[in-house]
C-alpha cells in the first residue's frame, strides 16, 4: 500500500494535470485486479484453515492489508470513508447537498488467534432525528460503533464475544451486498436491525465445517442508548454453508430474536431467514424478516423482504442493484414501502471506489396517503475510501 | 477435546441470568409501552438534568384532558406519522408539502396579540412551528377544540359541527385568499364577525396591555427601585445564567427584530427564573430580566418604562422532523424565530422577538405582556357550564379558528395548493369538513383512552415513568 501511495505522491509533483491523470488511472485499473468487495473482519467466526487456503489471494491494494506483528500480537487497521453528493426530491423540496457519509475505522489487536479486541469507531451527526441542534451546531462527531473483546479458545471452533458487539446478521449482509457507501442495508434503514448492541455473544461451528451457530443477550437498545428496561434481547443465529469449504461466504440464514425496546418495554421480536454470498466477485442474497414490534409499537407485525444482487464488469466497473420491501403492517397487505437501488460503481487501483446511483422509494396503498410523503427520488454520487 | 464441564457450567451461569432478567419490571399493554416510550424519548436529558420538573409536569399532565393534550404533542405526530395504520392518513399534495406551519394550534396557544393598532386575534405560542405538510396541523388543530370543548359537557353532535365549522371555515378563507390574492382581514374587537368569545378575549387583552398589567403582578418597588418579585415561581436565577446575562442580553439585542436599540433601554435591573409555566415547555429553563425601558422612572410614577423580556428555552419540535427530508436546520431558538415571523398575523407585532444561543441553549427571546391573554380552556368551560357561552358561540369561534389557521397557511401563495390537495383527496362519501370531523372524534377518543392509561403508568412506573435519571 505504501507504494501505491508514494506513487500517487509522484504524479502529483510532477504536475500532470488532472483529466490525464484519471485517465491513467482508468488505465491503470483496467490492468490491475481490484476487488470490489470490501474485507469485513468484524463477521463471525474466523476461517477454517482449508476456507482461508480458497479465498482469493489478496493483491496490495486489497482493502485490510494494513497489518503487521509485534512479538505474539497481531495488529491491524482497517477502516472507510464516504464523500456523498446527494440530489433528492422529497416533499416538495427538490435538495443537493454534499455530505461526509461515514468515516469508519476499526482497530484490532490480536493474541496468537486466541483472543483479541477490535474498537470500531464511526461517525454521526451530532443532532438525534428530531432534533434541532447537536453538539456545535450538528456537528460530525465520532462514536464507538464496537468494542468487543474475544476470545476464539478452540480454533475456528468456538468464539466468544463481550462489550458492544456486532448484530448476527447485519454484518453478514452488508458484506454480501459490498456497498455500504451507497447508505446502510435495507434492514438497517427499515429499523428491523441495528449494527450493534451491548452484550455478549458465543457463535460455535457446526460439525464439518457445516456453518456455525450463534447465541447473543444484549440489552437491545443498539449502540445508541443504554438499556432502558429490565428485559434483555436473546437472539439465536444458525449459519449454514451448503458448500462447506468450498464456498465458506455462501450462507443460508436464520435467526431469531425475543426481545423488547424502550422504558416501556415494547415487544421487539424478530424471525429472520435468507441466504447470502459474499465472493470477490459476485454478491448477491435475500433476507425475509418478520417483526413483532415494530417502531416502539408492541402489538404491530411487520415484514420486511430485502434483496440484492452486485457483480463485477469488465475493467474494474461493477454493477449493484437491490429492492427492499416493507410492510409496516401486515394487517393492511396492500400498505407496502418499497425501495429500488441500482448504480454502477468502478474502483480504482488505489483502495478507491466510485458510484453513481439512484434511489427511489415509493408507497402504495395506504401508505401513498400518508405524510411526511415516502416518496422520494435521489440520485447519489459517492466516492469511497477503504484501507 | 472440549472440556464439557466447564461448559455446562458455563450454561447453566446463562440460564440462570436469563431466568433472573426475564419478567422484571412491570407488564405493560402496548399503548401504554408505546406512550411510555414517546415521552421519555423526548425528555431523557432533562429527566436526567432537571427530573423534579419533569415530574411535576408528568403530574400536571395527568390532572386532565387539556394539560394532557399539550404535553402530548409527540405522541400525537408519532401516531400520525408513518408506518402507523390507515387512520394516519392525511391530506396532502403538491405543492402543500412544506409549508410553515403553528405546530401546536390548542385553544390555550390561541390568544390576543398587539400591534400598532391595538389588539388582535393572533396565535400566541410557536413553539412547535416548523415546515411540514399542513395536513398535520390541520388535524391537530381540529382535535384540539373537540377536547377542550367536550370538557363542558357539550354533546358529540355539537362537538362534530363545531370542527365540520372549523374545516369549512379554513377551506373558505383559502379559497378567499387564492381568489383576491389579498391577505384576509385581521380579527379584531371591532370586527364584529369574531363571536363572543373571541370578542371578550380580545378585550380583555386590551385592558391589560393599556395597565401595562405585567409590571403591577410581577415586579415590586423597594426603596424606589423597581424589582421582579421573588416567589414559589420567581425565584433568583442561577449561575452560570445570573453571571451571564448580559452577554445573553447583548446577542439577543444582535436578533431583535425592531434592531438593537438604545443602549438605555437593555439596562439590566433584575433577573429571575420562572418556573410551572406551560405544560410541554414546563421543565424548560425562562428566564425574566426587568430592563430599564425607554426612560427612568419619574417621581410619584407608577411606573417608569421598565420592560420584562423573558428567555425560553426552545427544545426540539414534537413533529418527526427527519421524515421531512430537509433534515435538521439552524437551531431552535432560530426555528421559532424564523417561523413566528412567517407565521404572525400583523407584520407590526412582537417587535421585540429575538433569539439567542449560550452554552448550548436555544433561546426565544420576547416580551413578557399580561395583555398576551389566551383561551383559558378552564374559563372557557365554566363559561360554557354556567350558560355565559352557549354552542353557537362555539361555532363562531372556530370559524374564526379556521380563519385564522388559513390565513397562515394561505401566506406565501400556498392557498392554491392547499386548497388543490383537499379537493384532490375529498372522499366521495362526505365533505372535508366531514372527514375532518370524523378524524377528530377518533383522536380525541384516542386522547381519552391515553390520558386514563397515562394516569395508571404514572401510579404504576413511579412519577418519571421508570426513566432512568443517569
Amino acid at each position: 500500500m505504501k507504494i501505491i501511495l508514494s506513487g500517487i505522491g509522484r504524479q502529483r509533483q510532477e504536475g500532470w494535470c488532472w483529466p490525464l491523470f484519471l485517465l491513467a488511472v482508468v488505465l491503470l485499473g483496467w490492468i490491475k485486479e481490484v476487488p470490489a468487495h470490501p474485507t469485513r473482519l468484524e463477521t463471525g467466526l474466523p476461517y477454517s484453515a482449508e476456507a482461508r487456503a480458497a479465498l482469493p489471494i489478496p493483491s496490495a491494494a486489497t482493502p485490510g492489508q494494513l497489518q503487521g506483528g509485534i512479538g505474539p500480537l497481531r495488529l491491524g487497521l482497517f477502516g472507510d470513508l464516504f464523500a456523498t453528493y446527494r440530489l433528492a426530491s422529497r416533499q416538495d423540496q427538490l435538495f443537493h447537498e454534499f455530505e461526509l457519509s461515514r468515516i469508519q475505522l476499526s482497530g484490532w489487536v490480536s493474541y496468537e488467534e486466541l483472543a483479541g479486541v477490535n474498537i470500531t469507531v464511526d461517525t454521526v451527526r451530532s443532532s438525534s432525528s428530531r432534533s434541532y441542534f447537536g453538539v456545535d451546531g450538528d456537528a460530525i462527531l465520532p462514536r464507538l460503533k464496537w468494542a468487543f473483546a474475544e476470545t476464539t479458545p478452540w480454533k475456528h471452533y468456538l468464539s466468544l464475544r463481550a462489550g458492544i458487539v456486532p448484530d448476527l446478521l447485519l454484518q453478514y449482509a452488508e458484506a454480501s451486498w459490498g456497498f455500504r457507501v451507497q447508505g446502510p442495508t435495507g434492514l438497517e434503514r427499515d429499523g428491523l436491525f441495528t449494527p450493534g448492541d451491548l452484550g455478549a455473544w458465543v457463535e460455535a461451528a457446526l460439525p464439518g465445517q457445516l456453518g456455525s451457530v450463534a447465541l447473543q443477550l444484549g440489552n437491545g437498545e443498539g449502540i445508541s442508548l443504554r438499556e432502558q428496561n429490565n428485559g434483555k434481547n436473546l437472539t439465536a443465529a444458525l449459519r449454514v454453508a451448503p458448500l462447506r469449504a468450498r464456498a465458506p461466504d455462501l450462507l443460508l440464514h436464520a435467526l431469531f430474536r425475543d426481545g423488547s425496546i424502550g422504558a416501556g418495554s415494547a415487544a421487539d421480536r424478530r424471525v429472520s431467514g435468507g441466504l447470502t454470498y459474499a465472493g470477490a466477485r459476485l454478491g448477491l442474497g435475500a433476507i425475509a424478516t418478520a417483526a413483532l414490534g415494530y417502531r416502539g409499537i408492541g402489538d404491530r407485525w411487520a415484514a420486511h423482504l430485502t434483496t440484492w444482487l452486485r457483480g463485477e464488469l469488465p475493467a474494474c466497473f461493477a454493477l449493484l442493484g437491490r429492492a427492499d420491501v416493507l410492510w409496516p403492517d401486515v394487517s393492511q397487505r396492500d400498505a407496502v414501502q418499497l425501495r429500488l437501488i441500482g448504480g454502477l460503481a468502478y474502483s480504482l487501483p488505489a483502495l478507491m471506489r466510485l458510484l453513481i446511483s439512484y434511489e427511489g422509494t415509493l408507497p402504495f396503498g395506504s401508505l401513498s396517503a400518508q405524510v411526511p410523503a415516502i416518496t422520494e427520488h435521489a440520485f447519489l454520487v459517492q466516492a469511497e475510501v477503504r484501507l | 477435546m472440549i472440556p464439557l464441564r466447564p461448559c455446562f457450567r458455563f450454561l447453566r451461569l446463562v440460564l440462570g441470568v436469563l431466568l433472573w432478567t426475564g419478567g422484571c419490571g412491570p407488564e405493560l399493554d402496548t399503548r401504554t409501552a408505546l406512550i411510555v416510550q414517546t415521552l421519555i424519548d423526548q425528555d431523557r436529558d432533562l429527566i436526567a438534568t432537571r427530573p423534579a420538573l419533569v415530574a411535576q409536569k408528568y403530574q400536571l399532565m395527568a390532572s386532565g384532558l387539556q394539560p394532557f393534550l399539550r404535553g402530548t404533542a409527540a405522541l400525537f405526530y408519532r401516531d400520525l406519522s408513518r408506518y402507523q395504520d390507515e387512520q394516519a392518513a392525511l391530506w396532502h399534495g403538491g405543492g402543500a408539502e412544506f409549508i410553515p406551519l403553528y405546530g401546536d394550534v390548542h385553544l390555550e396557544n390561541v390568544g390576543v396579540a398587539q400591534d400598532a393598532e391595538g389588539v388582535l386575534l393572533d396565535v400566541v405560542d410557536f413553539d412547535a412551528t416548523v415546515s411540514g405538510p399542513f395536513g398535520w396541523e390541520l388535524r391537530r388543530a381540529a382535535l384540539a377544540p373537540h377536547a377542550a370543548l367536550s370538557l363542558a359537557d357539550l354533546s358529540p353532535a355539537v362537538l362534530s359541527e363545531v370542527t365540520r365549522r372549523f374545516g369549512d371555515s379554513y377551506v373558505s378563507a383559502l379559497q378567499v385568499l387564492h381568489r383576491t390574492s389579498l391577505p384576509l382581514p385581521l380579527t379584531r374587537e371591532q370586527s364584529g364577525s369574531a363571536g363572543k368569545i373571541v370578542t371578550e378575549l380580545l378585550a380583555d387583552g386590551r385592558k391589560r396591555y393599556q395597565q401595562a398589567e405585567e409590571l403591577a403582578e410581577y415586579t415590586e418597588l423597594a426603596s424606589g427601585v423597581r424589582r421582579l418579585r421573588r416567589d414559589e415561581e420567581l425565584i433568583a436565577l442561577p449561575d452560570p445564567w445570573l453571571r451571564d446575562l448580559p452577554l445573553l442580553l447583548d446577542s439577543y439585542r444582535n436578533t431583535r427584530r425592531a434592531g438593537r436599540g438604545e443602549d438605555a433601554q437593555f439596562e439590566i435591573l433584575d433577573g429571575v427564573q420562572r418556573l410551572s409555566a406551560g405544560v410541554a415547555s414546563l421543565p424548560n429553563l425562562r428566564f425574566w430580566v426587568l430592563l430599564a425601558g425607554d426612560h427612568r422612572q419619574a417621581a410619584g410614577a407608577a411606573s417608569g418604562g421598565e420592560w420584562i423580556v423573558e428567555l425560553k428555552e426552545e427544545r426540539d419540535p414534537p413533529q418527526p422532523v427527519a421524515w421531512l427530508g430537509r433534515g435538521p436546520i439552524g437551531d431552535n431558538g432560530q426555528r421559532v424565530f424564523v417561523g413566528t415571523l412567517a407565521l404572525l398575523a400583523s407584520p407590526s407585532s412582537e417587535p421585540d422577538l429575538g433569539h439567542v444561543k449560550r452554552g448550548g441553549v436555544s433561546f426565544q427571546v420576547r416580551r413578557v405582556l399580561r395583555g398576551r391573554r389566551d383561551l383559558d380552556v378552564e374559563r372557557l368551560t365554566d363559561r360554557l357550564r354556567s350558560g355565559r357561552y352557549g354552542a353557537s358561540d362555539c361555532l363562531d369561534l372556530a370559524t374564526t379558528l379556521g380563519q385564522l389557521l388559513a390565513a397562515g397557511h394561505g401566506r406565501r401563495a400556498k392557498a392554491y395548493a392547499i386548497a388543490t390537495a383537499i379537493a384532490q383527496q375529498q372522499d366521495p362519501a362526505g365533505s372535508f369538513a366531514d372527514s375532518l370531523a370524523q378524524a377528530a372524534a377518533i383522536d380525541a377518543h384516542r386522547l381519552e383512552r391515553d390520558l386514563l392509561l397515562f394516569g395508571r403508568a404514572l401510579v404504576q412506573l413511579g412519577p418519571l415513568l421508570s426513566a432512568r435519571r443517569n
